[in-house]
């Protein structure tokens, strides 16, 4: 005899976590399904960060608010909370890097430090306690969580919707919630994967440094490399403990020894000196098949949410407000009887309006972010950052951010056309190609879950 | 079947979405585990960003 629920969610990730809390916490018989054994231990590699807060920046048609006194974090227009019991740290400043050491900086850390809260563009968490925090919320508020568990399918039933998993224990709901990642099976399995654009088999892997000699201890760093002939990111992130941070180096490319990279940046380029007497353990790591967003998440009483919508656009933000609001219509669905798509469409909406057809978000943007290493060499990269030296606004907006920079480009461009034409032609190939076109070699390597 | 080795598995389940099969999971410690479902088509070797799955 199967479980019956009100709302199966599978996946305790930020997005499931916090749709199974918001479940809970309005009432709904909910289960919870983790492959993993341990929830709070994070074993995908990410920044984790929570983004964008600089003053005036919105995301979604929202703005999130962090109270360290109550440790509540809160999407303001929304009215969706969580209590987080951690360690935070502000983050003044976002700077970018190129291997040979040129910078472009949005914002100044010592100026911004002296505003305070206000000033920052983003706070660092600690990912096992925001995972902890929540999981405590999700029991407290009646969720049953079964981890060590994975879902092998999901199919239409009558009322709902049944999910089989590998013990040989199924459950059954009136809804369920996919927040089963980038390389969702249920976003598979439900066939959204058939039509849209498969960009590339992206790897990560996250380690945490102790005494790195980066130039200054709140800033956030991005380097953009070529390296076999791809894009390789590396991410140096404060971790809201003394002397601590997060790193992650991402390879659009699957193919691409990340460890060789790691020594390559660390031993043989000008930053390699961040890196001298610094203590760095490799903690986790992650494999995302890069997809275009989806437009409707919502198929046979499941609803997408998370990193199965939008691979990484999302971040933490994205991940925790689509669970929310994802749970919460739900709800409402659930309390008017009424256990349709029609019941639910307050989440259609939302992610209609605020995302899919903002017209202040152009869709699979993110990509531009992964693709600066194959449209130039590093000495390109070098000689672009050299041209950029002015501060920018500070901010770590991932769909700003990069607007700012084209602007500040317009006064230098003509310098540019005359000395190194070919580094706009790139420019304007990530502006105007699609992603796939770009990603053409990248997607050959990769392992699409269609 | 391909073999792993957990020394080197962070087991950030990567290879558990992927696989087209359903023979992977994550053991009791959390790192990868494959079952006799395994069909050698070698997409986890290629998925592992730590290079701990192997032939």
């Amino acid at each position: 005899m199967a479980n019956q629920y009100d709302l199966i969610v599978v996946g305790a990730g930020y997005a499931g976590l916090m749709a199974a809390k918001t479940a809970g916490e309005n009432g709904l018989k909910t289960a919870l399904i983790e492959m993993k054994h341990d929830i709070t231990k994070p074993r995908r590699a990410d920044c984790q960060t929570l983004l964008p807060m600089a003053e005036g920046e919105d995301y979604l048609e929202d703005t999130v608010n962090y109270d360290p006194k109550t440790g509540i974090i809160k999407f303001v227009k929304n009215d969706l909370s969580f209590k987080y019991d951690g360690p935070y740290r502000n983050i003044y400043a976002f700077h970018f890097y190129s291997v040979d050491g040129e910078i472009v900086k949005f914002g100044e850390p010592s100026e911004r430090r002296k505003l305070g809260d206000k000033g920052r563009i983003s706070i660092a968490l600690d990912k096992s306690k925001v995972l902890s925090s929540l999981l405590k919320q999700a029991k407290a508020a009646g969720v049953e969580v079964f981890p060590g568990t994975v879902v092998t399918d999901v199919s239409k039933i009558d009322g709902g919707v049944k999910v089989t998993t590998n013990l040989g224990k199924d459950f059954t709901g009136t809804f369920a919630i996919a927040a089963d990642g980038a390389n969702s099976r249920i976003a598979q399995i439900l066939g959204f994967n058939k039509d849209r654009g498969y960009y590339s088999s992206m790897n990560v892997v996250g380690y945490y440094s102790k005494d790195l000699k980066v130039p200054d201890p709140d800033t956030a760093y991005y380097i953009g490399a070529q390296y076999e002939k791809t894009s390789l990111i590396t991410a140096i992130v404060p971790r809201p403990y003394e002397k601590e941070h997060v790193v992650v180096f991402i390879s659009v490319d699957c193919q691409v020894d990340l460890l060789k990279f790691y020594k390559y940046l660390t031993e043989e380029t000008k930053l390699s000196s961040w890196f001298k007497g610094a203590k760095s353990e490799l903690v986790n790591s992650s494999c995302n098949n890069m997809w275009s967003t989806i437009e409707k998440p919502y198929k046979d009483n499941v609803l997408l949410v998370g990193d199965v919508i939008w691979c990484q656009e999302s971040e933490n933000f994205g991940a925790l407000y689509s669970g929310g609001m994802s749970a919460r219509a739900v709800a409402t669905a659930i309390k008017n009887n009424n256990p349709t798509e029609e019941g639910i469409k307050s989440y259609l909406h939302w992610w209609d309006k605020s995302f899919y057809n903002n017209p202040k978000y152009r869709r699979d943007m993110i990509m531009d972010n992964y693709m600066l290493g194959i449209v130039m060499s590093n000495e390109e990269i070098s000689y672009l950052f050299s041209k950029l030296n002015t501060t920018l606004k500070a901010s770590m907006h991932p769909y700003t951010l990069l607007k700012d920079l084209g602007e500040a480009l317009g006064p230098v461009v003509p310098e540019i056309q005359k000395e190194k034409p070919q580094i706009l032609a790139g420019l304007g190939r990530i502006q105007q190609e699609n992603p796939a076109e770009i990603l053409k070699n990248e997607a050959a390597a990769g392992f699409p879950n269609r | 079947m391909v073999k792993i080795d957990i020394k080197m598995c962070t087991g950030c389940g990567g290879c558990v979405n992927i696989c087209p099969v359903c023979a992977l999971s994550l053991s009791k410690d959390d790192n990868a585990t494959i079952n006799d479902k395994c069909n050698d088509c070698e997409i986890c070797i290629r998925a592992c960003p730590v290079n701990c799955i192997s032939k």
